[in-house]
């Protein structure tokens, strides 16, 4: 299907500044609307759980130490990466017999939202703040620490979708590892469900051709984790439970 | 593509297995049992709403009292269709819906025809039970407060509120149910043991139970009464990937629940029967219809335990409405995502979650008709919930009796599948029997049903309107067959068709040289493998060696592009690696495990490169290869150009019989010499030949290193990969 970008290994350089946002921040972060005092989630808790166990996968495949094939994970590279959530992940993945992407999906969207989430507080693009409900104690809740630019992914992927780009070559893609994240981003926004809050005043419709052109452009992994995605979160509306 | 990916069979899911797992032990804390199963299946049956008013009701309306038995044989029909149903539910994705299993069992093409059949069933039945809704209530609200409410306010009442919990996807709390159920269940063997202590006349009479009301006229019409009561049973399948354990929690949970629920309703009718008398109850029931159960328990009971009963049959309407509504929004959910009907329709609400258009689309049908009724002051009872849920009862005999034959055809194209002929042929072929018997006696007194006389243009125009919407079906699959034939590959996937394949189906690993299942592999326990390895001694004769080898590489990209013709590679194969084993017996060193179903190739390379081929290798290969000699030169050419100029040892071969493989044979088979290089502090090169080996090395210490080596006319890609020396990782 992804003959443009054929299914060699994801290439490009990897980002190495730890001030640099990850793909699952960036999802955490378009995922929800920013206030002065809090953050208000913009999808259902579903999506949102599996979306950022999605890009939690992703990072991992864009550092280049998995692989998706065929609806499995595979460690491509067992060597740390310098996140630290994504290296406890990876060494839970090691050490596994092996799970399918769909398993390790159900598995990692139990917990992404809290590990996420800490991880954007530690980086300091977080704030927590402690709220009395009404109907019981306290909640913790997080806050944008600068809500300017906490909108920054939310921009970029906006540009990146509502702008035409009548001279790009889809075939960067697979090349630019900065457009790969934003595309991946956009990718899983689409499977979540998200997409539509996202493109409130442009028409949704030119974005969604051009993003389906640049979906296809994506490495063969990052386009099966998308997808599988969006299956994993259509089957949770038919399985009736969650 | 997606063809062969619905063929491939799956043992069990891949969600559950064995041996200590962090991650499946984590998921299994959310899974499902048997209790909990029959549970959501019992609670969408509606069992005071069946015996209070679909029983009451058939007795009106058919003349005859033969309901009770008409339970208990379909019960029974249903336990035998429930057997190859739920078999063939642990191998299909998509499993509550039946549609699906005719799309895998049939074909396609009539499983689009069943799709539509499906969605006017059951929109048929959860639009009739707005009828039952609103007059039982108004009957109640009159003989509470004497207050005078139409039907069809109340009807529209419970649509706004069902239509807004659709989209909102507020789910009632199970807890909620759980105790509403229970009340349910309890009211009913109270009512049944004031009946049957209270006999008319005195005298416990039995004509109910007779199997003799089996062959009287009209017993089509009782049939198709009894089968709409326990829809909702074939929901269990939907659970199958979350249950605990996906080969019998479900299967116990369905027969528990038909078994259950086809007792109590047998039970209830016939204490009805007892209570009235057998030849009044037909008139009584005309006359008092739903407020029938009620009036003669009032007389024996408090009035506030009948009050509860009261409240307790409108919860449970609702209750059922609410299911079917999600049934039906969640049937053009998974069309949708198929894109068999407009792709909107697959789309899900942003901030809920829920399958919010189609939700919306059975909202706007439901009160179109809804109005309908009421503008044509049609009786709700009656014409409306009876003649509706009956209707749609039809429909779904109609899909049961298509599902048993798919079941059939499924199993018949799928030999390798491991359940037992019982399970896979002789019960769905009962079960199918029985159900097209069901159907063509419901056809056959379908004037009885509607208490119409035979020449009514209704009685023929309502089950065929199923032939209709069927057939509609069927050319709309025709039309995606060749007009978009990527639509038609998914059909029956549900959620997973933008994959292309089910979720728990994983395709079979096809590696060439795929040796390396991990140790915690679950396959290891399973049968008994030596992992001894041996040395192969220089003298041993090369055929047994060389035939591992070249029956391991036989398959696989490399093999493909080597070879394209799978009959030229059957015959070049065996002479090409008899020559390689010659070599490696003669110059390096040949391990094998297994008892020589595993087969390692490694030569030194300590001073200079490995002496991996014989010196006249370029001619050998010309002799034995013939035309496709280029390929084999360029393969060679490639590997011994890529090769590291390091000391170490050079991993050339490492093949198990295709048959033995992801049993730890080639684990051990590698590991064993690791651990002689590791003492000896010495580094191991490979090429894996393909990116998923790649990973099994890995975790045996080997890093990718470098870029592939690619092979020339696009051929695959080999993939260098280094172990440095002493490295434990993995081992």
């Amino acid at each position: 299907m992804a003959e443009i970008a054929g299914s060699g290994p994801v290439t490009g350089r990897a980002p190495s500044s730890s001030s640099h946002l990850r793909l699952a921040d960036e999802f955490f972060l378009v995922a929800h609307n920013h206030d002065a005092d809090t953050i208000v989630p913009r999808l259902h808790d579903t999506g949102m759980e599996l979306g950022l166990a999605g890009a939690l996968l992703a990072e991992l495949v864009l550092d280049r130490r998995l692989e998706v094939a065929d609806g499995r994970v595979i460690v491509f590279d067992p060597s740390p990466p310098n996140d630290q959530l994504a290296a406890s992940m990876l060494r839970d993945i090691v050490t596994e017999p092996p799970h399918s992407i769909r398993v390790w999906l159900e598995y990692l969207s139990q917990d992404a939202r809290d590990k996420v989430g800490s991880r954007l507080h530690v980086a300091g693009h977080l704030a927590q703040v402690r709220q009395r409900k009404w109907w019981g104690g306290p909640a913790l809740l997080y806050r944008a620490v600068n809500a300017e630019q906490a909108l920054i992914p939310e921009v970029r992927l906006h540009d990146l979708l509502a702008r035409p780009h009548p001279g790009m070559q889809l075939a960067k893609i697979s090349i630019d590892h900065k457009l790969m994240q934003d595309v991946t981003l956009a990718a899983l926004a689409h499977s979540t469900g998200l997409l539509s809050a996202l493109l409130w005043y442009h028409g949704p419709h030119r974005a969604r051709s051009q993003l389906d052109e640049m979906r296809r452009a994506l490495p063969a992994p990052l386009l099966e984790l998308t997808k599988q995605t969006e299956a994993a979160v259509g089957d949770a509306v038919l399985g009736r439970r969650r | 593509m997606a063809e062969k990916g619905l063929g491939t069979p799956s043992a069990g899911t891949a969600l559950v297995r064995v041996g200590p797992s962090r991650v499946s032990s984590a998921l299994a804390r959310n899974r499902l049992g048997v209790s909990s199963i029959v549970f959501f299946i019992v609670s969408a049956a509606a069992p005071l709403t069946v015996i209070g008013s679909g029983a009451v009701l058939t007795f009106a309306n058919t003349k005859t009292i033969g309901i009770p038995i008409a339970y208990a044989a379909i019960a029974v029909v249903l336990g035998v269709f429930a057997v190859g149903y739920v078999a063939m539910s642990r191998h299909i994705t998509n499993a509550g819906a039946f549609y699906t299993y005719v799309a895998q069992g049939l074909g396609r093409v009539p499983g689009v025809g069943a799709s539509f059949v499906a969605v006017v069933a059951y929109n048929a039945m959860q639009v009739g039970l707005y009828g039952g809704f609103g007059a039982v209530l108004a009957g109640h609200l009159k003989a509470w407060f004497g207050w005078d409410v139409a039907w069809w306010a109340l009807a529209l009442m419970a649509w706004l509120v069902i239509a807004l919990l659709g989209v909102m996807r507020i789910d009632f709390n199970s807890k909620v149910l759980a105790v509403l159920l229970t009340a349910e269940c309890l009211i009913m063997l109270v009512f049944n043991v004031v009946e049957l202590t209270n006999p008319a006349d005195g005298t416990v009479a039995f004509d109910a139970l007779s199997p003799s009301n089996l062959i009287t006229t009209g017993v089509g019409a009782l049939l198709v009464t009894a089968v709409t009561g326990f829809v909702g049973f074939e929901g269990g399948a939907v659970y199958a990937e979350e249950s605990r354990d996906p080969k019998r929690t479900v299967a116990q949970a369905t027969y528990i629940a038909v078994a259950f629920v086809g007792v109590l309703y047998a039970i209830s009718a016939w204490a009805l029967t007892v209570a009235i008398g057998p030849g009044k109850i037909v008139g009584a029931a005309a006359d008092q219809q739903a407020d029938l159960i009620f009036n003669f328990n009032a007389g024996f009971l408090g009035r506030w335990i009948v009050d509860i009963g009261r409240i307790l049959i409108v919860t449970s309407l609702f209750a059922a409405l609410v299911s079917f509504h999600n049934t039906v929004a969640r049937y053009l959910f998974a069309l949708g995502r198929e894109r068999v009907l407009p792709a909107g329709l697959g789309s899900t609400n942003r901030r809920t979650g829920s399958p919010y258009v189609g939700s919306l689309v059975q909202s706007a049908l439901a009160v179109v008709v809804i109005l309908v009724f009421a503008i044509a002051g049609l009786d709700p009872l009656i014409d409306l919930m009876y003649i509706g849920t009956t209707y749609g009862g039809l429909g779904v005999i109609i899909l049961m009796a298509l599902t048993s034959i798919s079941v059939v055809g499924y199993f018949a194209q799928r030999k390798d599948i491991d359940e037992n002929a019982w399970r896979k042929y002789v019960s769905p072929a009962i079960a199918a029997v029985l159900l097209l018997v069901v159907l063509y006696l419901t056809l056959d007194q379908y004037s009885t049903l509607l208490s119409l006389p035979a020449g009514h243009p209704a009685v023929w125009i309502l089950p065929s309107s199923f032939a209709v919407f069927g057939l509609a079906g069927i050319l709309w699959g025709a039309y995606l067959r060749s007009a978009r034939p990527r639509v038609y590959a998914a059909i029956g996937l549900g959620a997973n068709s933008v994959i292309g394949r089910a979720s728990q189906d994983l395709p079979k690993r096809t590696d060439s040289s795929g040796v390396l299942p991990l140790l915690t592999s679950p396959g290891l326990a399973s049968a008994p493998v030596r992992h001894e390895v041996f040395r192969v001694g220089g003298d041993h004769p090369v055929g047994p060696v060389a035939t591992v080898l070249s029956e391991a590489f036989g398959t696989g990209d490399i093999a493909k592009w080597l070879v394209p013709d799978p009959e030229d590679r059957r015959r070049i194969y065996p002479a090409y690696w008899a020559m390689l084993v010659e070599h490696a017996l003669g110059v390096g060193e040949v391990f094998a495990g297994g008892e020589l179903s595993g087969v390692s190739v490694w030569y030194p390379a300590m001073f200079g490169p490995p002496n991996a081929a014989p010196r006249d290798i370029d001619q050998r290969v010309d002799l034995t290869c013939g035309p496709y000699a280029p390929r084999f030169h360029a393969l060679n050419h490639a590997v011994a150009n890529a090769h590291p100029t390091t000391p170490h040892h050079y991993l050339a071969f490492a093949a198990v019989l295709p048959d033995l493989q992801g049993r730890g044979i080639g684990t051990s088979l590698i590991q064993h010499r690791l651990r002689e290089l590791d003492i000896a502090n010495v580094p191991a090169y490979l090429e894996a030949t393909n990116r998923r080996n790649l990973a099994l090395y890995v975790h045996l210490g080997f890093q990718p290193m470098g870029n592939p080596i690619a092979l020339p006319d696009n051929g695959p890609k080999l993939y260098p990969m280094w172990r440095p020396a002493s490295v434990h990782r993995g081992l």
